[in-house]
């Protein structure tokens, strides 16, 4: 038995001492070796590794894409018009070694990483205006319709983009300084959200409301134009085809008097002195009623008989 | 620190229940044989135990499903579906994803397990490129293309609301990548665009931007779809934008009303014209045939007045008197007896005339 408690205490001894001097790194992660609070290596590929057991602490960093939060904030911008501005920030440690030194900690290097890009946000929203942090150029056209093409800089990089990559180069370039040499490599600094602030919000709501009344404004009186337009041609085309009808009419009651003229008096030329014996007395059937009076002579023709029979 | 979610952990407690069972029915035994034999026992037991740890390493992968192993923390190979076995803890590490399943996440608005849908304003307003303010909701569809990138390239605080856990990239990495996409595409455009006319190219642009930096990001996601849910005027300005709708309607109608008129006035006024040339034409035909009647009436008779013209012609005369002088005031007067009419003055005061009756003139033949 005591033979068997000896090759056990040795085997757990071997197991301590090995398990100490054996470390893991995991796929995400960086690992700095210490001893006694002085660096002795650093280790960026996983897997399992050695060390010297007891004497030798592990402090792991994450190498993966690590985010920054940064509170939202209001900031002026070059003509004084407050934003509201939402960003965040994606870093990398590049430098687990330069990490440890000068950051240590994840807490600390979000601090100290987020000051320095706020710094520079607001120094670079400080010198646009609205249009270029939003990144649209409005056009008005001639019929008071706005349509909105992206900002573009000189070089063609929209603006948006271009105040990004401006602030992303000038906080690497204070962060990967000699002076701080943080270990850190600053992949992306992105703007989530830029809102009016509440008080400005106001008038934009009013601007906005007075826009639209504009256009329905204007859509209306479209809409009366097209009905005048309309119902006006409307009313010449009816005159118009009137019009053509009485001319149409006029052109027909005519060629049919011309012929009545022309054929009754073909007819009546064949004696023009029976025609006018026979129109006179139906003339003088219709001319006397019973009103008339006429005074007749005696010895007219239509007497001849009336006292002499013979 | 980062600990991917781990499929086996509860297979780890029931090992380790298990071999605690064991270790005290072991203990049972050897207490009987009391000592002899115990080298071989120990062994045993090594071995056992050895045999127990391995076989915990068997584990599926089911359809749809992803594998990720890790040995001492080093990424070694991915496991597609299937049984499969890679060395248990503490020496492997597995991550089983589900990488074909369509995943979901809403932005500008929540709907919470029990179906109620919440507006969340603040991820909903966004300033348009013409510095008016709309309210987006949008769905973005997504999921797993490479289980590495998803399990190993970005920190990611995760998403309590949503039930993502720490170090997922679905959790504020997507959301911060979504919104900063959608108000870059909408930060570029004009309002009507996006409300109404653009809202496809809208749906294209962001989820091109959104792709893009989740590659740079490395987080192994595949954008599917990016929809627009709801794009409105926010509230405070909606009566303003409905009274846009509203003048194009009334608009329409205006120009609707125009059409109407005219279709009614214009076949009005061509019937209208019909019936004027018609009763001309009626008109014409009505006076050609008149007049040939009445130049065929005067030939007949002519015809018969040439062959006795005295006798006719003093008929004619009579029957004319006749019809005439019946019913009127007639006077004779011998124009021996002085001839003159004076005598008879004022022949009027004889029968006055009604001064209303109108003296009928029947036009008869020639006008």
């Amino acid at each position: 038995m005591k033979i068997l408690a000896f090759i056990g205490a040795i085997f757990a001894i071997g197991l301590v001492v090995g398990l100490q001097s054996l470390y893991t790194v995991d796929e995400t992660e960086y690992v700095v070796i210490r001893r006694f609070g002085e660096i002795q290596k650093v280790t960026t590929a996983p897997g399992l590794a050695f060390k010297a057991p007891f004497v030798d602490n592990v402090v792991v960093f994450d190498n993966r894409l690590l985010r920054i939060d940064m509170p939202p904030s209001s900031m002026p911008d070059k003509e004084s018009q407050f934003l509201d501005i939402d960003a965040y920030v994606r870093y990398k440690i590049t430098d687990p070694k330069a990490f440890l030194l000068s950051l240590s900690d994840d807490t600390n290097a979000a601090a100290t990483i987020g000051q320095i890009v706020v710094s520079e946000l607001r120094s670079a929203v400080g010198v646009r205006d609205r249009k270029d942090i939003i990144g649209g150029e409005p056009i008005t056209h001639d019929d008071g319709t706005v349509s909105v093409i992206p900002r573009l800089r000189d070089d063609g990089v929209p603006t948006r983009d271009a105040m990004m990559q401006d602030i992303l180069s000038k906080a690497n370039a204070i962060v990967s300084s000699d002076a701080n040499s943080y270990g850190v490599d600053i992949v992306d600094v992105r703007i989530k959200r830029a809102d009016f602030p509440n008080t400005t919000e106001a008038n934009v709501f009013s601007r906005m409301r007075s826009e639209r009344k504009v256009r329905a404004d204007k859509l209306r009186a479209e809409g009366e134009e097209a009905y005048l337009t309309i119902t006006a041609d409307v009313d010449k085309e009816v005159r118009i085809i009137l019009a053509e009808a009485n001319k149409t009419a006029n052109e027909l009651k005519g060629e049919g008097e011309a012929k009545a003229i022309a054929t009754l008096a073909d007819a009546l030329e064949r004696d023009p002195e029976f025609f006018a014996f026979r129109r006179s007395l139906e003339a003088y059937v219709n001319i006397f009623d019973e009103y008339s009076t006429v005074v007749l002579s005696s010895d007219s023709d239509l007497f001849k008989y009336l006292q002499n029979p013979n | 620190m980062f600990e991917p979610p781990r499929r086996n952990q509860g297979q780890d407690i029931q090992i380790e229940q298990i071999l605690g069972g064991i270790g005290s029915v072991l203990n049972n035994i050897m207490q009987r044989l009391g000592g002899g034999g115990s080298k071989i026992l120990i062994l045993m037991i090594v071995g056992v135990l050895l045999l127990l740890w391995m076989a915990s390493g068997v584990f599926t992968v089911a359809p749809r499903e992803k594998a990720a192993l890790r040995m001492f923390g080093e990424f070694q190979t991915t496991a597609g579906p299937g049984l499969h076995w890679f060395w248990p803890a503490p020496i492997g590490q597995r991550d089983i994803i589900d990488v074909d399943v369509t995943r979901r996440m809403e932005l500008g608005v929540l709907t919470a397990q029990n179906g109620n849908v919440q507006d969340v304003p603040l991820e909903a307003l966004m300033i348009t490129g013409d510095l008016n303010i709309v309210n987006v909701q949008m769905v973005v569809q997504y999921k797993v293309k490479s289980i590495e990138d998803f399990l190993f390239r970005v920190d990611d605080p995760g998403d309590v609301i949503r039930g993502i856990p720490d170090g997922n990239p679905e959790g504020r990495t997507l959301k911060d990548a979504t919104e900063m996409a959608l108000r870059q595409v909408v930060g570029q455009r004009s309002i009507d665009d996006t409300l109404i006319a653009n809202r496809e190219q809208v749906q294209v642009d962001t989820g091109l931007v959104l792709q893009q930096v989740l590659d740079e990001y490395q987080t192994g996601i595949q954008v599917l779809s990016v929809v627009l849910q709801q794009v409105r005027p926010p509230d405070e300005v909606r009566l303003a934008f409905d009274d846009v709708v509203n003048a194009r309607v009334d608009k329409e109608s205006r120009v609707n009303e125009a059409k109407a008129y005219e279709q009614d006035k214009l076949p009005r006024a061509q019937g209208e014209s019909q019936q004027i040339v018609q009763a001309a034409e009626a008109f014409k035909v009505e006076q050609v045939a008149r007049a040939e009647g009445e130049a065929s009436r005067f030939l007949t008779v002519l015809e018969e007045y040439t062959i006795s013209k005295e006798v006719t012609r003093r008929r004619l005369y009579l029957e004319a008197i006749e019809t005439v002088l019946p019913g009127i005031t007639k006077f004779i007067v011998d124009p021996d007896s002085g001839g003159s009419m004076l005598q008879f003055l004022p022949l009027e005061s004889e029968a006055p005339r009604p001064a209303t009756v109108p003296v009928p003139v029947p036009v008869e033949g020639l006008q």
